[in-house]
Order: C-alpha cells, then sequence, then structure tokens
C-alpha cells in the first residue's frame, strides 16, 4: 500500500514536470497564435487586440497558474483555433484513441505470447527458423507503412473493411472495433515481434539456469518445466518491454489513424501544432504523459506480484 | 546391487568441428542401498559429470554417453525418457553446488519442496503441505511454517541448502546424489550439512553419493571414494585407506593439499 502511495507521489511529480516543462516550452518558441489566427496580412492593432483578448499578453506565471488550476477542475482552457473548450473537442477523439491503442495491446499481448512461447519450446525446428525470418523482416517494417499494405490488401482488394467509413463507437461500438481492428493490427505487428522475440530469448536464456536442472531432476517433463518454470521467470523482462511498448503504442497510434482516417487525437494534434493552438497540444501532450506514467504504473505493479524480490 | 556403473564415458560432440573431446573415461561404480560414496577430484576432473549422469540430467543433444548405469536394474542410459522420469525425485534425487541457483526464485520454497510428490504421487494439497512441513522440520529448520512461505532470497545459504535436501529427501529415495553441496557454504556451516547428510543416511537408509573437491570432508563423511583425474578414475577404495596410504602420485598431492589445523600439531 505504501507502495503504491509512493508511486502515486511520483506520478503526481512527473505530471507536474511535463505540464511545466510543455507550457513554457510553447511559451518560448516563436510563432504568435494570435498572427495564425488572423494571417500575416493582419494589422498591428487587430493583432494586439486579438492578443489582449486571449490573455496573451499577461506574464506567463499568472497564465501557467490559471491553465494549472483549470487543469485540476479538468478545465484545459479554450482552443484558439475551435473557439471551444478543449476538453469538448478532444473528449470522443480521445476515446477513439484510447479504443485504437487498448486493441492494439490486447492484440500485441494475444499474438506475441503463443508465438514467444511457441518459438521458444520449438527452437531451431523449421517453423521457427522460417517465423524468426518472417518476424525479422516484419521487425523492420514500420506501422504506417503495413498499414498502407493492409488497406491495399484487407481494404481495396479483398474488401474485408471500407477505407474511410469509421464509424464512432458512441454509435455503433461493434462497428467501430471492427474498423479499428486493422489499424490496431498494423501498430501491434511490430510489437508483436519483438515481444515474441524477446520472450522467446529469454526462455531460452532462463532455460540454462540451475533452478531448471533442479526441475528435471524431480522427475518434471519438459513442459511441465517450461509452464512451471521457465515462462514465469522468462516474463519479467518481457512485462518491462511490454511496459516501454505500451507507450509506445499510444504515440505510434496518432501516425496510423492518419492512414486509416481515423478521426483521433492525431489529426486534431497535427493541425493544433500548425495552427499554434496551444491548449489543444498542451491538453493531448498531458494526456499522452498521463498514459505514460500509468502505464508504467501498471508494470511496476505487476513486477511487484512477479518478482517477489522487487521489496515494497 | 543398487547401483552398478559400468565402463561409463561421456563425449561431447562439437557440432562445427566435428570433433568429440572425451570427457570421463571409463568410470567403474557400484553401491548397495545405505551406502556413502564418495568422488574426489579437481574442477574438470569429471566427477560432475558423472554425477549428473546418474541424476539422468546430461543434456541429450550434445553428450555422448557409453557403458552401463544400472539402477534397480533398469539401465538408466537406454532406458525409455518416461522410465527415467519416474525415477528422478522419486528414487533418485540431486542436490547441487549454488542452493539459491538451484532454487527457482519466484516460487514458494515449500512448492518448491512438495514439488516431488507432486509429480509423483496422488496426495492433495494438505497432504502435501504436511509433508512438506515435516521435510524441512527433518532437515533442522527452526520454524518450518515460516520456511515454507518464503522465497529463497529469504533464506540464508545454509538454510536454503537444507531446503534443497528437504526437497530431495521428501519422497525417502534410494539414492541421493549431492554434488559438492557445501562448496558454496562458509566452514561452520559445510561441517553441519555433512553431519546433516549423515544422519539422513542413518536414519533412512537413503544411499549417498557425495561429490567434492575436499579430500577431508569426504573422509568424514564416505565409506569408499573414487579419485577422478583428467576424466580417469585414479584411485578407488576404502577412504581410511586412500586417505593413510595413498598409492597415487595425485592422491598424495590430494592428501598434502588439505590444510592442517594450526593449533593442533
Amino acid at each position: 500500500m505504501k507502495y503504491v502511495l509512493k508511486k502515486l507521489l511520483t506520478m503526481i511529480i512527473t505530471l507536474l514536470a511535463v505540464s511545466i516543462l510543455v507550457f513554457f516550452a510553447f511559451s518560448l518558441i516563436p510563432g504568435n497564435p494570435a498572427i495564425s489566427r488572423l494571417g500575416t496580412e493582419a494589422t498591428q492593432e487587430s493583432i494586439d487586440a486579438l492578443t489582449h483578448e486571449m490573455g496573451l499578453d499577461r506574464p506567463v506565471m499568472v497564465r501557467f497558474g490559471e491553465w494549472v488550476t483549470g487543469i485540476l477542475r479538468g478545465d484545459f482552457g479554450m482552443s484558439y483555433s475551435y473557439n471551444q473548450p478543449v476538453m469538448k473537442l478532444l473528449s470522443q477523439k480521445l476515446g477513439t484513441t484510447i479504443l485504437l491503442s487498448l486493441m492494439a495491446i490486447l492484440l500485441t499481448v494475444l499474438l506475441a505470447f503463443p508465438l514467444g512461447i511457441y518459438m521458444a519450446r520449438n527452437s531451431d525446428s523449421k517453423l521457427d527458423i522460417a517465423l524468426t525470418t518472417i518476424n525479422q523482416i516484419i521487425m523492420a517494417i514500420p506501422s504506417f507503412f503495413s498499414g498502407i499494405l493492409l488497406t491495399l490488401i484487407f481494404g481495396v482488394t479483398l474488401k474485408v473493411f471500407t477505407p474511410g467509413a469509421f464509424v464512432s463507437y458512441k454509435t455503433n461500438f461493434m462497428g467501430c472495433l471492427g474498423y479499428l481492428f486493422f489499424p490496431a493490427l498494423s501498430i501491434a505487428l511490430p510489437k508483436v515481434t519483438m515481444v515474441s522475440k524477446l520472450l522467446k530469448d529469454t526462455a531460452l536464456s532462463e532455460a540454462n539456469k540451475d533452478y531448471v536442472r533442479t526441475a528435471y531432476s524431480r522427475g518434471n517433463r519438459t513442459k511441465a518445466v517450461f509452464y512451471n518454470h521457465v515462462l514465469k521467470n522468462a516474463m519479467i523482462p518481457v512485462i518491462t518491454f511490454l511496459g516501454m511498448t505500451f507507450a509506445d503504442i499510444i504515440a505510434g497510434s496518432i501516425i496510423v489513424e492518419q492512414v486509416f482516417s481515423v478521426p483521433g487525437m492525431g489529426r486534431i494534434l497535427l493541425t493544433s501544432i500548425s495552427g499554434r493552438d496551444y491548449p489543444v497540444v498542451e491538453a493531448i501532450i498531458l494526456i499522452l504523459a498521463a498514459f505514460v506514467v500509468v502505464s508504467n504504473l501498471v508494470v511496476d505493479l505487476l513486477y511487484h506480484k512477479f518478482d517477489p524480490r522487487i521489496h515494497v | 546391487m543398487m547401483l552398478y556403473v559400468e565402463d561409463l564415458s561421456i563425449q561431447v560432440r562439437d557440432k562445427n568441428a566435428k570433433t568429440d573431446t572425451t570427457l570421463v573415461y571409463d568410470v567403474d561404480l557400484t553401491m548397495e542401498r545405505g551406502d556413502i560414496v564418495g568422488i574426489v577430484g579437481e574442477s574438470g576432473s569429471g566427477k560432475t559429470l558423472t554425477a549428473l549422469s546418474i541424476a539422468g540430467l546430461l543434456s541429450r543433444h550434445n553428450m555422448e554417453r557409453k557403458g552401463k548405469i544400472i539402477f534397480e536394474g533398469i539401465n538408466l542410459l537406454e532406458c525409455d525418457r518416461r522410465v527415467l522420469r519416474k525415477l528422478q525425485g522419486n528414487e533418485i534425487s540431486m542436490i547441487f553446488q549454488e542452493p539459491l541457483n538451484s532454487l527457482n526464485p519466484l516460487i514458494k520454497v515449500g512448492k518448491q519442496v512438495e514439488e516431488s510428490l507432486k509429480i509423483h504421487t496422488t496426495m492433495d494439497k494438505l497432504e502435501r503441505k504436511e509433508r512438506a512441513i515435516k521435510a524441512l522440520r527433518d532437515v533442522d529448520l527452526d520454524n518450518p511454517e515460516a520456511v515454507y512461505n518464503s522465497y529463497p532470497h529469504e533464506l540464508s545459504g545454509g538454510m536454503r541448502q537444507r531446503v534443497m535436501i528437504a526437497s530431495a529427501m521428501i519422497i525417502s529415495p534410494k539414492l541421493l546424489i549431492a554434488d559438492e553441496p557445501t562448496t558454496a557454504l562458509d566452514v561452520t556451516i559445510q561441517a553441519e550439512i555433512v553431519n546433516l547428510l549423515k544422519t539422513i543416511n542413518k536414519e533412512s537408509g537413503t544411499a549417498v553419493l557425495f561429490i567434492s573437491h575436499d579430500l577431508s570432508l569426504v573422509n568424514t563423511l564416505c565409506e569408499r571414494v573414487l579419485v577422478m583425474q583428467n576424466g580417469y578414475v585414479v584411485e578407488s577404495g576404502i577412504c581410511d585407506d586412500i586417505f593413510h596410504h595413498p598409492k597415487m602420485e595425485y592422491t598424495q598431492k590430494l592428501v598434502a593439499a588439505i590444510p592442517k589445523n594450526p593449533f593442533v600439531n
């Protein structure tokens, strides 16, 4: 319990640090949101007026204080370019991105574990060599490219899904899941190859350890030795890697959303960056940071559950 | 005869060089029930390989074994894997040099001690736990219930080796192979473990094959000893004879290498 509290505290500190960094970074970089809104032809008077209206002429510390206290109340401010509260603008897009990421995570775990276990248990068999080679190739293909390939094969040629015909999870949940399957798959594919390779390699190196010999000396069958002894130990580095992968998946989904025209946070992040719509960008970065921190917490807790040597 | 080893040779195959290197040559060994036999030799002498092959733990892929290992009428080198597995942990069990590495770090000690029962008997959970706690008590561990519920890293080196002995002895095997069980422990605990093995042998009648590089330790525990060097058995016989009247030059050197107690002249 004390461990969880400690972790929660570091989580809050991390997020605070991220918010400071994000806010001041955007205050420092050149470019005035008022100019982006009015266009380069605007007169100095109208720019000054809008700057004042947006509150951008006030001291940066005051604006930061207002921003942080707003967030604590669940208010991320107003979007400059959409004239809407950021929260309202993001809420549905956020849900879509989260759904996509969760599906990608689920697919990664569901595909990587059986594959890794199979390759470890049948290492150096012909199928293992073939799978390792295929793994190596897929590992080198970036998600957006495998996304294009999947669209071409399953969308255009086989017509399993209709590219661009995204339905919101609010109107048709199953339909939305169906549409998100291929984007999730293209995010998951490179992760599957990495996780399964890591699982195979750690399982094989664990298999040479002394406790495995002890397990055999008790009359265990190879299968029992693998599942009861080796796999448990091989899971520890895999969990660590999965934690890092989850953060990566959320960031990766932003690009893949573009390929499959999924209206998630990806597109709005890109338009907001080019339009200097800082409140939106800042909110998205904070939300992504929160994801990373939470997934790290989950990994730490899992880790703790798996490995009794890690002390509370 | 319980165990009869004849002309045991072990070769390791190098897949790339396509050459075989012989590591153990023509070992002969016999043991009756209740015997305590030692194998002494420096590292690389082939004593551990001999022990592992008797326990059926040499990897079959790159180790070629010739000769005979007959245990209770079954040739362990030729029998089916299933037959061998029925003996392992049941009739033949083994303890190793590094008790920490030999225990699974993620599984509670008790579950590891009772694993042989799970594999070889039909006992239910409660019975197994009862037996495991008794086994832990039999190896002189205080508070066996607490030990049962702890993880290997929470115990001291001596306690871990006792746990290993408890797990090896839980089904009362006919043969216990101890491969340098005291090497990783400090001297006072060494003596305790050797005494424990002696007691176990006396009380349960389990034969002990004790592998060590320490001739004086073998002398305090064993009746008979095999001295190995470079894969050969160079001398074998009654412990006292060999200890006091070593015939071979190598054995003489081993005896001379035993440190003298500076306080006893």
